[in-house]
């Protein structure tokens, strides 16, 4: 979806969380007061339709889950409810990744609070990635994208249709 | 021309003997074709060619016989494989169709002559009937079928129409087919010789291009294989395989004959049509995987004949491997026997190999229509040969009468790859063939599909030959040789005017709070424990004081702004988000915070020294409630006239809050967009949103112009369309129509002239259901008059209008109407096609329709590019369209005063912005260096020396500002340093004065010391405060 690297910074006080993905490896360091605990493990992220990520740990090949009460947890075998999960885009260009199926936002705290958006820990800071790697992605060329060799508007001349970028912008 | 080269016959037959050894080594060179990716649309060898063929090149149009002559038995005629196929309903003929009658031309040959002529054709090509020159196959010949064809032949030559004469286009006599199982039996290659040899010697006298069979490649496959063709054998392989052999056997023998035995006299050339398809790597990724299929792909079409006729008298290596033994083989005298024997390539390039080519051997491939490339594959592989393109064209639906729109813009690319291939392939192409002349019956799809220039009526029994406008078109072309350019080439001279906009249109101005500068509002003094745990904790009972929140806290602004100002830009345009200010819709709540966001980037824009241009209201398609506050979009949005008096609110608002900075107001952007999506009430939509829009600029002339003399406008969006079909007064119609819907809706009441008297004739072109698009009572026209201080167009592409096909149902209140797209137009990923003439029309019709009083400014206009940084397509796009603009100001007389690029920066992958999004780190892309160019030359860099422009007063005034603002530190230091020696100078006076005077006035000293250092302050101030 996205091929460059990012890097997600947890934002508050104290303790704050950096998770840093890059291209599709994700490294979760855990910075409480002073002291850095360093998961172990990558995270693999995949998207698997448009807005829709799976989360799955490189090593142990986990799944990153969340069952019917809101539990995050790590399972051997995919399932499509449980295991992914919508990106999220906020306005001020933080992100959540919020469960498909239930809604349940990733947080890394334990939950107590029963409003999804007051609840902690839930949005990620995506920074820019200083290392360079974006690969052109190879697309057919332009000119045969709308060639039908069944009809007679072989080129697609038909398929025209008043639309305004700026009324039809990019979703 | 044709004589000429008969007469180098044998010195061009000896060349190329001397070089055959050459031809060998060219074999598998095809597949270079694939190995380079293709370049872009916009390169200057991919564009559309305005130019005109080499002198002599032939054009023609043809026809076979099985698929016109119709008279299936009469005078003598025998059956043919077509016949037996089509009479049978155990066959495979899918459309129970049959060619019985056909287009007659055994009887209309006359008419068909007539429409060659009125062509103005240089060729005809078509087909003798063998099984009625020789009802048994072979033996005595009809008399009848000869004499028929002698005056066919007479006729053309009377008309000065060369014939193009083909021996075998698949009508089999059946009694072949019955006796020998027709093509699978080697005894037809001394048959068909026998055929050849007689039509050589009755007929050659008047030919000079024999085409031995047409297509053997279908033949064989759809013939023997699927047997969707006659004799309807599904064979398999194998089948195939070995009638494809006895085919180029075939043609060998027929073309020894003719060399041996009527070159000498005739000085004829005999060649065999051969039909492909084309490829192109899968998803345009040239591996060398991918490429090798590629080749196989045509190898397995196109070389299957062409390698052993033109190659090495072999099969491809590839064909051999693929069907192993069972590929009939030559034996080492058959290969020289079959190599060289034809005088030059025909190709046949159409729907059926296409459609084949698409089904069956495309190895996991593109097939795509590029007749261009496939003749550079040809001279790569089979080397310089001259080329006949034997059939060219593609098809209509039966439906499609005379007016075959589509049909012209299919044969204007094909024709054009043509002229290409010849300009910048150098492939020596010498005629073409469209194909074909008159609507007949197309084989698997009977009658189903139409292919003629001429219509032909197959339920009339006179079948008359109508001309289609592709043969209008297709005579344009003889008669220009070509393409000639035929708009007078202006140039673009001169520079854009000195206050001319250089501006960057931008949507709905995000409103981010954050990321947030927290600096100085915490009221907390915290103790940091740093040799312990590292932490931090508030002294408690301290509180500091805080700072009021400034606009420099909101990072957001500076980091987008920032890329304005590197482009060097004089006008940033964007939009105020409507629901996020009034969410409720009225007063009751007002997002203060919102607005003071917006004040901070109008007050940045300033500082920056770039004019905004505000959007009020932006709606689109895709925003929530189409950015109107929900309660308005839920009690009927525009449709509710109460819509409008909450605009004119909201509108008020903005003045009042905003209006200070702002000296170019849009109202509503769009509006003709927006009104279409209300399929029910388009016209109550449009009448709702200009009330609005006058009512807006009506209250800003009473309560504000006055202090802050700001133009107010609405942006339309501004495509020019042109007819679809320029040989049809409908499609005119329907563009005027298009024209006047799009911007005349809209501009005619605000400040067309004539508008309340509105001409008959326009009346006529609007075809609306009531007497006027739009209604107003005389008191809104009255508000409506005027109310327009400039016009905003946004400008993106051209487009072709045709009227509606009759077949489809029409709802009332929609423009009568569709667009079509000119696929010879380059056009980017998203299809909007870049046509930068159109640009120029578009503004020289508004000026013609409006005078020009009013101010014209492109409030938007760009493509997309799917180009991360080198967008080259932008690049051209800014470029062409800026040349447009320019001749547009100087030759048109168009009081053009502003191009705003769309836009700033993209919102995730490369599309529209100048700038990548801010994931790939709001790189400028290469565009951006062409704009500024722009700016900075005011033109093209090229033209004469710059006139600079004289700064206006107030720029000056800023300039000497800005000086002093880079200076600020060596001016405090300045003015500290000269304080400081004018009070030492003070001091030693003072104190020489008062050695003088003794000790009198003390106090009265003290105070004049202090006001001398209190003026340190205004002479640092002079500049404006430089926070926001």
């Amino acid at each position: 979806k996205s091929d460059g690297c990012f890097i997600f910074i947890f934002t508050s006080f104290d303790p704050y969380y950096i998770i840093i993905i890059s291209e599709q490896l994700a490294v979760i360091f855990i910075l409480f007061s002073k002291h850095l605990f360093l998961f172990p493990g990558l995270l693999l992220l995949k998207s698997v339709k448009p807005g829709h990520t799976v989360i799955q740990g490189q090593t142990s090949s986990l799944f990153l889950c969340v069952d019917r009460a809101g539990h995050l947890r790590g399972q051997s075998h995919y399932s499509e409810d449980e295991c992914t999960f919508r990106e999220l885009l906020l306005a001020d260009g933080y992100t959540r990744f919020l469960s498909s199926h239930y809604g349940f936002p990733v947080s890394l705290a334990s939950r107590r609070s029963t409003d999804l958006h007051s609840l902690p820990f839930t949005r990620f800071l995506p920074l820019r990635n200083a290392l360079t790697s974006v690969s052109a992605s190879a697309t057919p060329p332009d000119d045969l994208r709308n060639i039908d060799v069944d009809s007679d508007d072989l080129f697609g001349m038909g398929l025209n249709s008043m639309i305004s970028p700026h009324f039809s912008a990019e979703k | 021309m044709l004589i000429g080269i008969s007469r180098c016959q044998w010195l061009l037959h000896l060349l190329m003997v001397c070089g055959w050894h050459e031809v060998f080594s060219l074999l598998g060179e095809g597949r270079n074709i694939w190995q380079q990716p293709k370049p872009g649309s916009i390169t200057k060898d991919q564009q559309f060619l305005h130019d005109t063929f080499p002198p002599g090149f032939l054009w023609g149009s043809g026809t076979s016989a099985f698929q016109t002559e119709g008279a299936w038995d009469k005078n003598g005629k025998g059956a043919s494989i077509w016949d037996h196929f089509t009479h049978n309903s155990f066959t495979g003929n899918m459309t129970g169709d049959t060619a019985d009658v056909a287009s007659d031309s055994y009887n209309h040959w006359k008419e068909d002559i007539e429409a060659l002529h009125h062509l103005n054709v240089g060729f005809y090509s078509f087909s003798l009937s063998w099984p009625r020159l020789f009802p048994n196959g072979s033996g005595q010949p009809n008399a009848v079928a000869v004499k028929h064809y002698t005056n066919l032949l007479k006729k053309l030559q009377e008309k000065k129409i060369k014939p193009v004469v083909t021996l075998h286009h698949w009508d089999l006599p059946q009694v072949l087919q019955e006796q020998y199982g027709g093509w699978k039996n080697s005894t037809l290659l001394g048959l068909f010789e026998e055929y050849a040899a007689f039509c050589f010697h009755t007929f050659g006298r008047d030919v000079r291009y024999w085409i031995t069979m047409h297509n053997p490649y279908l033949m064989a496959v759809q013939g023997y294989e699927t047997g969707v063709h006659a004799p309807g054998e599904m064979g398999g392989t194998a089948v195939s395989l070995i009638v494809a052999h006895n085919l180029i056997r075939a043609h060998a023998k027929a073309w020894h004959i003719y060399n041996t035995n009527f070159r000498p006299t005739q000085g004829g050339k005999v060649s065999i049509v051969l039909g492909s398809h084309w490829v192109e790597p899968q998803r345009g990724q040239p591996t060398p995987a991918k490429v090798d299929l590629c080749q196989e792909s045509i190898e397995a079409v196109l070389g299957w004949f062409a390698s052993p006729i033109f190659g090495d008298g072999d099969y491809p290596a590839s064909l051999k491997s693929k069907h192993g033994s069972l590929l009939p083989m030559f034996t080492p005298e058959e290969k020289i026997w079959v190599q060289k024997t034809a005088d030059f390539f025909a190709l046949s390039f159409g729907p059926n190999n296409l459609r084949l080519g698409r089904d069956l051997i495309h190895y996991g491939q593109t097939v795509t229509p590029d007749l261009r490339r496939l003749l550079s594959w040809i001279r790569l592989e089979y080397g310089d040969l001259k080329v006949l393109i034997a059939e060219g064209g593609w098809f209509s639906e039966s439906s499609v009468g005379r007016e075959d729109t589509i049909a012209i813009y299919l044969m204007k690319s094909f024709i054009n790859q043509v002229l290409q291939a010849i300009r910048f392939d150098g492939v020596q192409v010498f005629g073409y063939t469209a194909w074909s002349l008159v609507d007949g019956y197309e084989w698997n799809y009977g009658y189903t599909v139409r292919r003629g220039l001429f219509y032909v009526d197959f339920s009339q029994p006179n079948r008359t030959r109508n001309p289609k406008t592709s043969a209008q078109y297709y005579r344009l072309i003889i008669t220009k040789n070509g393409f000639p350019q035929d708009e007078s080439a202006d140039v673009a001279k001169g520079h854009f005017p000195c206050t001319f906009h250089w501006g960057i249109a931008d949507s709905t101005l995000e409103v981010r709070y954050f990321p947030f500068s927290p600096q100085f509002t915490d009221p907390y003094l915290y103790t940091w424990n740093l040799t312990g745990d590292g932490s931090l904790h508030p002294v408690p009972g301290v509180e500091l004081s805080t700072r009021q929140t400034q606009c420099t806290d909101y990072l957001a602004i500076n980091g987008h702004l920032r890329l304005l100002s590197s482009i060097g830009v004089s006008h940033y345009r964007f939009a105020l988000n409507w629901s996020l200010i009034l969410p409720q819709g009225d007063h009751s709540v007002v997002n203060t915070e919102a607005l003071r966001y917006y004040r901070c980037v109008l007050k940045e824009l300033s500082r920056l020294n770039v004019e905004p241009v505000v959007i009020i209201y932006y709606p689109k398609h895709q925003a929530l409630n189409m950015g109107l506050p929900v309660q308005l979009y839920q009690s009927g949005g525009w449709l509710n006239e109460s819509t409008v008096e909450a605009f004119q609110q909201y509108a008020e608002l903005c003045y009042q809050e905003l209006g200070t900075w702002v000296q170019y107001w849009i109202t509503i952007n769009e509006p003709n967009r927006l009104a279409d999506i209300y399929t029910k009430g388009k016209h109550q939509a449009s009448h709702n949103l200009l009330m609005a829009h006058a009512k807006a600029w009506r209250l800003y002339e009473r309560k504000f112009y006055s202090q802050q003399r700001a133009k107010v406008s609405l942006a339309l969006h501004a495509d020019w369309a042109i007819p679809a079909n320029f040989f049809l007064e409908s499609h005119t119609t329907a563009a005027e129509r298009f024209l006047l819907f799009e911007l005349g809706r809209f501009l005619d009441p605000l400040i067309g002239p004539e508008y309340v008297n509105k001409p008959v004739n326009e009346a006529r072109v609007m075809d609306l259901p009531e007497s006027s698009p739009l209604s107003f009572t005389p008191a809104e026209r009255k508000e409506l008059k005027g109310a327009l201080d400039f016009i905003a167009l946004n400008h993106f592409t051209t487009r072709l209008v045709s009227p509606h096909p009759s077949t489809k149902q029409k709802t009332p209140p929609d423009p009568d109407y569709e667009v079509l797209s000119d696929p010879t137009w380059p056009s980017s990923r998203l299809g909007q096609a870049v046509v930068p003439w159109g640009f120029r029309r578009m503004l020289s019709w508004v000026t013609m329709r409006y005078g020009g009083t009013l101010p014209i400014i492109v409030t938007g206009s760009g493509v997309d590019d799917q180009a991360p940084a080198e967008d080259v397509l932008r690049q051209y796009y800014l470029r062409s369209y800026l040349k447009e603009a320019l001749k547009a100001i100087h030759l048109d007389g168009v009081n053009l005063q502003g191009f705003y690029m769309w836009k700033l920066q993209d919102r995730h992958n490369p599309q529209f912005g100048l700038f990548s999004s801010i994931h790939h780190q709001s790189k400028a892309k290469a565009s951006v260096a062409v704009y500024r160019e722009f700016i900075t030359n005011r033109g093209f860099s090229n033209n004469d020396t710059v006139q600079p422009c004289r700064l206006s007063a107030v720029q000056e005034l800023c300039s000497v500002c800005s000086w002093m603002f880079r200076h600020k530190a060596v001016l405090v230091f300045g003015g500290c340093l000269l304080l400081t020696l004018f009070m030492m100078a003070a001091l030693i006076i003072f104190v020489i004065i008062t050695k003088k005077n003794g000790m009198r006035g003390r106090e009265r000293r003290k105070s004049r010391r202090n006001r001398r250092r209190r003026k340190e302050g205004p002479i640092v101030c002079l500049c404006p405060s430089v926070d926001l």
